[in-house]
């Protein structure tokens, strides 16, 4: 009598490793919505308290690869000092994005510098009172939205920057 | 094949794959879920830019007038976004951002100031 062949422990044996393996795969997209997720509330943090995006800052250019935020200084009791502007600006260069933030002499933010890597590209939409992130992160691919206001719905909190 | 440590093994494997089975369930649907509160959020904040995209009593569909990668890239993701009168008042607009991924959806909504453009 021909012995019957024991397909169950392979068959359970592959649907395991199978789902770890579909496991282990959306754990790698997890981490790299993550850091898309921190990215953009990063970049949030200044852009809901700019009040227009500049055209040129430094040897910064306004365009699809980097953008710059202009914030109205703030004083150490989170008042804002008018005529007088802090600036931040994100730029995309070599596979990484910089957010780099620049306040005016008497601002009461500090100097900021933030490097994110591993980034496949990023490009800056401006359409106009809306700003649009799209991120690609490896495979995967990510668009944010920024409402630019000059009108303060978010109130600046010193502890953001 | 048939002695007691292959039956343990046996049943160890089916177990394992019993209790891991869910929670791999849980960890795509999570993924989907966390990609539609983005995509529903980044919504939000083109719609607190022009209100007037959407009208009284009537639906869009997401994504309105810009592209959106995080919608477009995961074609399980499909969104409409309906408007409303907030509180019977003309300034105030209600947009319920409903993001559906197949099997199930969110929705978000947010209230928008209906009178100024910025």
């Amino acid at each position: 009598m021909k012995k019957k062949k024991p397909l169950l422990i392979p068959a359970i044996a592959l649907l395991s490793l199978f789902s770890q393996l579909a496991f282990a795969v959306f754990f790698v997209r997890h981490q790299d919505f993550d850091r898309f997720v921190f990215i953009s509330r990063e970049i949030n943090s200044f852009a809901g308290l700019a009040i227009e995006l500049e055209k040129n800052y430094l040897d910064y250019t306004k365009g699809p690869s980097s953008s710059i935020f202009l914030l109205e200084s703030i004083d150490i009791n989170s008042v804002l000092i008018k005529e007088h502007h802090d600036r931040a600006v994100a730029v995309f260069k070599d596979s990484s994005l910089s957010l780099n933030f620049y306040p005016s002499d008497i601002s009461a933010r500090r100097r900021s510098s933030f490097v994110f890597t591993g980034i496949n590209n990023a490009e800056f939409r401006d359409s106009g009172g809306v700003l649009f992130l799209d991120i690609h992160i490896r495979k995967e691919s990510f668009t944010a939205a920024y409402h630019i206001t000059p009108l303060y719905t978010r109130m600046p909190r010193a502890r953001r920057i | 094949m048939n002695t007691r440590a292959d039956k343990v093994l046996r049943l160890a494997l089916l177990l394992s794959f019993i209790l891991g089975a869910p929670g791999l369930l849980m960890t795509i649907d999570a993924f989907y879920k966390r990609l539609s509160v983005e995509a529903a959020a980044g919504q939000a904040e083109y719609l607190k830019h022009m209100p007037f995209f959407i009208e009284n009593n009537s639906a869009v569909s997401a994504p309105v007038y810009h592209k959106n990668l995080t919608l477009e890239n995961y074609g399980i993701l499909s969104g409409k976004i309906y408007g409303s009168l907030y509180d019977s008042r003309p300034s105030l607009k209600e947009a319920r951002i409903a993001i559906n991924r197949g099997y199930a959806g969110l929705s978000v909504s947010v209230i928008l100031d209906a009178r100024v453009r910025r």
